[in-house]
């Protein structure tokens, strides 16, 4: 679809409809730099995860647009919108969301057999580097025998090995120690540094915030601090 | 090119035991449905086959069925007689190529000895020689069909009654001991082809050895002499003659002509038509049943896959999130639901064709009928039907995985 860089402004505005109208997300404008590491924080229910998915493409906002190079991604129809999450975004989610089924390193590579039969071996011994790279060894071992923490691992896994243009973390060192979190948030910022991605964590953890470039605070849907270098 | 196999795969692990539960159910509609048509054509194939041999059947009038279950499969049961004159005038008549009377009543280790000429042991000189050994050639001699378990060279005793037991076949029966016809001694000279008819199973002695035994005389003026022509005032009451006519008019003039005087004449295919309609009529009932049955199956299994997909459409929201396309969701959703159903109509396909190996097992060793087991395209239908339907419903989860809404999804709303 030709569609490639980055999420330059955020217009969204969010309600969930039912019968008494609520409004979620609430952001008349948000501007977001190429490259830029970004954390979100803010208190449980105020709206973190719905604008990763809003970003993401996963929900659609009631009124707004989210503007990929002057493109509307909220505009895209689903196919399209798929098609773009495949190339550009990397997700992490708050709850791993692995195969339990599948092998360490198919979840890790799962988004490439929408595309592709059966993994070259070029890119099985990049899955090798990158698993020791988050400390991940036994790639052929089911999720389902992992650890919480080597399953966050997984997922982190999963969202970079694609290279992709634009990563959504929510809460992606909850699960872990602190010497793991770091393993984990170095391995993103790394990745973010060197191909110039945006990264956007949502966390609770001051350590993660912290190494942000800058945080925006929500609260009940609405940027409470304004945009703050950290 | 995409790869929708690998969460198949991973879907069929995580959902073992449910995905043999629809399997099975499957399986069990698929497997009743060829089971009743095999089974049916099997017995209608075998049955035919039996009374090849048999163009026309005379015996005295009663219940033409009992005639044809009795003369062509051998069914143990008393025949009317007919008067043994019968015999002169078939010999005299230029319509008829060849005829043989047929006598029951006696047993040896539970297989029937029937008397008839060699002319019916020949197979009206289709076989030239026996399997083995040679035709028997004098009232004290017999040839056994291709399945009795008796030796050639062997001296048997014929006893009174047919079935006199529930000994098995083959066995020494102690009812049969005590009732044996002790002065009548038979050596078994010959073996015969098998036919795949009950007759494989049964000891086929000359008839004047039948007569001969219950007191009746040869059927001949001159003594040791076998077959035809009789003499018909030596030719005690009979309970059948099978006729091989010349032509077909001629079989049809015979059959008209041998009913009256108290006798009867039938082609044994008028009898089996009339049970090979009974059989449609039970089969097609039995279809109906199975396929109402198989509707009803389909429909538990949907309802099942539709709910299996309740329980995994975070996954299917998932590989959205992930950047699946709709199509490859969709493939996932269906060739899973579409696969179970496919396997269950191929373990039903090999669960009906068993079970009808069974069961045409069990029915041969019953009646003596070799029941061939001949899959055909027919017996199929069912299972194309069920796979056919099964893809258009394996179609819906396809539906539920491309309307999900994945946020509310995955947030697990």
């Amino acid at each position: 679809m030709g569609l490639s860089g980055q999420i330059t402004d955020v217009r969204l505005d969010v309600t969930q409809p039912n019968a008494s109208p609520l409004r979620i997300l609430d952001l008349p404008h948000l501007a977001l730099g190429a490259g830029e590491v970004i954390g979100i924080s803010g208190p449980s229910g105020s709206g973190k995860t719905s604008l990763l998915h809003c970003l993401a493409g996963l929900m659609r906002p009631t009124s707004g647009a989210i503007l990929w190079n002057d493109r509307d991604i909220a505009a895209l129809s689903p196919n399209a919108c798929d098609l773009w999450r495949h190339e550009h975004v990397g997700l992490v989610f708050q709850d791993f969301q692995l195969i339990p089924e599948l092998t360490v390193m198919e979840n890790m590579a799962l988004p490439q057999f929408f595309s592709q039969w059966r993994l070259t071996e070029i890119q099985k011994d990049s899955l090798h580097r990158q698993g020791q790279q988050l400390g991940l060894n036994n790639l052929h071992q089911r999720a389902s025998s992992l650890s919480r923490g080597e399953q966050q691992r997984v997922a982190v896994a999963r969202s970079l090995w694609h290279q992709p243009d634009l990563i959504l973390a929510d809460e992606p060192t909850a699960s872990l120690d602190r010497a793991h979190a770091d393993k984990v948030m170095q391995a993103l910022l790394e990745h973010a540094r060197q191909h110039r991605t945006t990264l956007i964590v949502a966390s609770h953890d001051p350590a993660v915030l912290g190494l942000m470039d800058r945080v925006i605070g929500l609260e009940n849907g609405r940027i409470a601090t304004g945009p703050a270098v950290s | 090119m995409m790869n929708p196999l690998i969460m198949v795969k991973a879907d069929y692990r995580a959902m073992r035991g449910s995905a043999w539960a629809v399997v099975l159910l499957v399986a069990f509609a698929v497997a009743i449905g060829v089971a009743l048509s095999a089974q049916e054509k099997a017995l209608r194939t075998s049955t035919t086959r039996a009374a090849a041999d048999f163009d026309l059947v005379i015996g005295a009038a009663g219940s033409a069925t009992q005639l044809v279950m009795t003369t062509v499969y051998l069914q143990p049961e008393a025949l009317p007689l007919m008067p043994g004159e019968s015999l002169k005038s078939l010999g005299t008549d230029p319509r008829v190529k060849a005829f043989a009377p047929i006598a029951f009543g006696d047993v040896v280790r539970g297989y029937p000895v029937i008397g008839t000429t060699l002319d019916f042991v020949t197979r009206w000189g289709r076989y030239d020689a026996p399997m083995q050994g040679r035709f028997f050639a004098a009232e004290n001699e017999a040839v056994v069909g291709h399945d009795v378990a008796v030796q050639l060279g062997e001296e048997i005793i014929p006893a009174h009654g047919m079935g006199s037991d529930n000994s098995a076949k083959g066995a020494p029966s102690a009812l049969e001991a005590t009732h044996r016809h002790e002065t009548t001694r038979l050596r078994v000279v010959g073996r015969l082809p098998a036919t795949g008819s009950p007759w494989d199973k049964a000891i086929l002695v000359p008839i004047e050895s039948v007569w001969e035994t219950h007191g009746f005389g040869n059927g001949h003026h001159q003594d040791g002499r076998i077959g035809a022509p009789f003499d018909a005032d030596q030719v005690p009451p009979l309970p059948a003659i099978v006729v091989k006519p010349h032509r077909m008019a001629d079989a049809y003039a015979l059959r008209s002509d041998y009913r009256k005087s108290g006798l009867m004449a039938l082609f044994p295919a008028e009898i089996l038509v009339s049970l090979y309609r009974n059989l449609g009529d039970v089969r097609d009932a039995m279809l109906v049943a199975s396929m109402l049955n198989g509707v009803l199956i389909l429909g538990a299994v949907i309802l099942l896959i539709v709910a299996l997909f309740s329980l995994r459409r975070r996954r299917y929201a998932l590989l959205r999130a992930l950047g699946a396309s709709a199509l490859y969701s969709g493939a996932v959703a269906w060739l899973g639901a579409f696969g179970l159903i496919a396997a269950g109509c191929l373990a039903g396909l090999a669960l009906g064709w068993g079970l009808t190996a069974a069961l045409s097992l069990w029915l041969s060793t019953q009646t003596g009928l070799d029941l061939h087991l001949s899959p055909d395209w027919t017996q199929t239908l069912p299972a194309l039907l069920l796979l056919l339907a099964g893809s258009l419903f394996a179609g819906l989860p396809a539906v539920m995985a491309y309307r999900l809404s994945l946020h509310e999804t995955l947030r697990g709303e």
